[in-house]
């Protein structure tokens, strides 16, 4: 690796450090666990970053380890038995301007079960590829495809009149 | 760019990576270590230091609780075989690690590994441990500012009451009397994760646990290991202790809970060899008029895991997957398999005998091929439907395996038989 490992994590976290820590946001549904969960993907990458050989896009290979990270809090025992809201009131105050149903689309997407959460997250706000997701979440591609389908349907009647594309 | 991340984007636009959460990683990984969990209100937040381990006293004991005694209590026929093959190949590990939590009253937990099965691709292990540091009290009550930090559940009651005697009936008590009430919840738990030298870990698949008089006792059966920890005369493996605290309120505006890990521990490596027995991996396909299969199965003494993948004719088919539906009422389609070992029935927990209508729950597969095995390099795996089951283990010496479907009216088809001749493995 021509840059040093904590370089290399400095512009990382640079680059990457708000994005993973939204992702983290939305898949646990709670802003300070996913500050704990992001932190702690970055830790993980520092500790993996020898054995990242590029096959993957840097993005790619953060976005996993933040998954597994979140995947890993959400087992805790009283995340299963409760039922966590993410609503704009309990994120700090935003730094534009909120559009008339942003509010909702942030409710609706993190009302959705963690697999259709997760397809909706990688696909259209990481902007991964059905292919990465599919080698990411390690399931077949057509998995991810219909798990967004089915996603999808389920937003489209709660969102309606509002597009996903 | 999309309008859902645009629209996320801008209702999350407060949140920024900000240089204190730089410094904690830059601390992190200085010290080899993360720090987690700092928010939360300051009033509960107690310091997290290190924690003493005194690691590697093995204890002689009767171990009451193995995989013979979950064994005993499973209604599960698979879950059942398994966990008394498991008692009679695991290994008697007896491990003990005591521990010192680092809070007010340095609660010393005992963590004991009392039996390990290691067969080269999976883990199981029963264990134990002890924590009398467990409370709770139910004079608690959150200030203004920390009930505000709380989340307002619908619908939700206490969790964990039945483990902490007394709680639920103190909180029900109280609210009745004062029409308020709450408590905090101190206690632990044992991660889902098991981690190797090499900084992999796995989660389990099945598991059974149970708090009586603060001991928590309880197996897992682990997920199929990373491709370093396989095959292995030995292997290293550790768990990881956390501690929490939880808060709950009731009063007539509603419930609220918050929740506060508070130090995660992670405990010595524990050895366990390779034991008797072993999972080896066959593959088979047949190619009907109708349909054609082809099939990956993981055969152990221990239990049969299949995965089978299928190309379906339309008629088979609902919407988004191959599933039992009212879609296909009055269609005789595969709706199962059995599996047959020497001509003998092996018990499945998902064939259309078992499970009733969540029998198959097939999810497309076409193009990625990462999990479409290399033996069958010349089949395009688009449109196939892949679905898994799992079975009791084959007995010893046994020769040769037939899954053999079963179809939703007509029933078992020995016709159509998968077979994998149990000789070498693929």
């Amino acid at each position: 690796m021509p840059e040093g490992r904590k370089a290399a994590i400095e512009r990382m976290m640079d680059a990457y450090g708000s994005g993973i820590l939204r992702l983290c946001c939305l898949y646990l549904k709670d802003y300070a666990l996913a500050e704990d969960a992001a932190q702690e993907t970055f830790v993980r990458a520092y500790r993996g970053l020898s054995g990242f050989r590029a096959q993957s896009s840097e993005k790619t290979w953060l976005t996993r380890i933040a998954v597994n990270v979140c995947k890993n809090l959400l087992r805790s025992p009283w995340r299963r038995l409760t039922d966590w809201k993410l609503t704009p009131e309990k994120l700090p105050d935003p730094s534009c301007e909120l559009m008339a149903r942003d509010g909702d689309v942030l409710k609706e997407v993190t009302r959705l079960p963690v697999k259709y959460r997760e397809a909706i997250l990688l696909y259209y706000y990481q902007e991964l590829s059905l292919r990465e997701i599919a080698l990411l979440l390690n399931i077949p591609q057509a998995t991810v495809s219909t798990r967004l389908s089915r996603a999808r349907a389920m937003l489209k009647d709660r969102l309606k009149g509002w597009w996903l594309e | 760019m999309t309008a859902v991340k645009k629209s996320l984007d801008r209702a999350l636009s407060g949140v920024e990576f900000r240089p204190e959460d730089r410094r904690r990683v830059r601390e992190a990984v200085g010290k080899g270590d993360v720090k987690m969990r700092r928010k939360m209100s300051g009033a509960l937040v107690f310091a997290l230091i290190a924690a003493l381990i005194l690691a590697g006293v093995a204890v002689a004991a009767v171990i009451t609780r193995g995989f013979g005694w979950y064994a005993a209590r499973n209604d599960n026929p698979v879950e059942k075989y398994r966990l008394d093959q498991l008692e009679q190949r695991a290994e008697n590990v007896e491990s003990g690690q005591d521990v010192i939590m680092d809070n007010e009253a340095k609660d010393k937990l005992h963590f004991e590994l009392l039996q390990g099965y290691y067969d080269g691709n999976h883990v199981n292990v029963t264990y134990s441990m002890d924590a009398p540091g467990r409370s709770w009290d139910a004079t608690w009550r959150p200030t203004a500012d920390e009930l505000a930090k709380m989340e307002k559940q619908d619908g939700y009651d206490i969790t964990d009451g039945d483990s902490f005697t007394g709680l639920r009936e103190a909180i029900k008590r109280d609210f009745a009397q004062t029409g308020a009430c709450g408590a905090r919840v101190h206690g632990y738990f044992i991660g889902d994760v098991v981690w190797f030298q090499d900084g992999q870990h796995i989660v389990w698949d099945t598991s059974e646990e149970e708090w009586k008089d603060n001991t928590l006792t309880g197996y897992r059966n682990y997920e199929k290991l990373p491709g370093q920890a396989q095959n292995q005369t030995s292997i290293q493996i550790t768990f990881q202790i956390y501690s929490y605290d939880n808060y709950y309120y009731k009063d007539a505006t509603g419930i609220y809970t918050s929740e506060q890990v508070r130090q995660k521990v992670k405990l010595a490596p524990i050895t366990l060899t390779r034991g008797k027995g072993s999972t080896r991996t066959y593959h088979g396909t047949a190619d009907f008029e109708q349909y054609a299969t082809w099939v990956e199965a993981e055969v152990s003494p221990v239990d049969v895991k299949a995965q089978v993948w299928i190309r379906l004719p339309d008629a088979w088919v609902t919407p988004d997957s191959w599933t039992h539906s009212e879609d296909l009422k009055g269609v005789d389609y595969v709706a199962g398999y059995h599996l047959i070992a020497d001509g003998a029935v092996l018990e499945g927990s998902k064939t259309s005998e078992g499970s009733g209508t969540d029998a198959i729950e097939g999810e497309g597969f076409s193009g990625e091929k990462a999990r479409f095995p290399d033996v069958f390099a010349s089949v395009d795996p688009a449109e196939l439907y892949e679905t898994e089951y799992e079975f009791r283990g084959v007995p010893e010496g046994a020769k040769e395996l037939r899954l053999r479907p079963v179809y939703s009216i007509s029933g078992e088809r020995p016709a159509e038989d998968v077979v994998l001749a149990l000789t070498e493995a693929d």
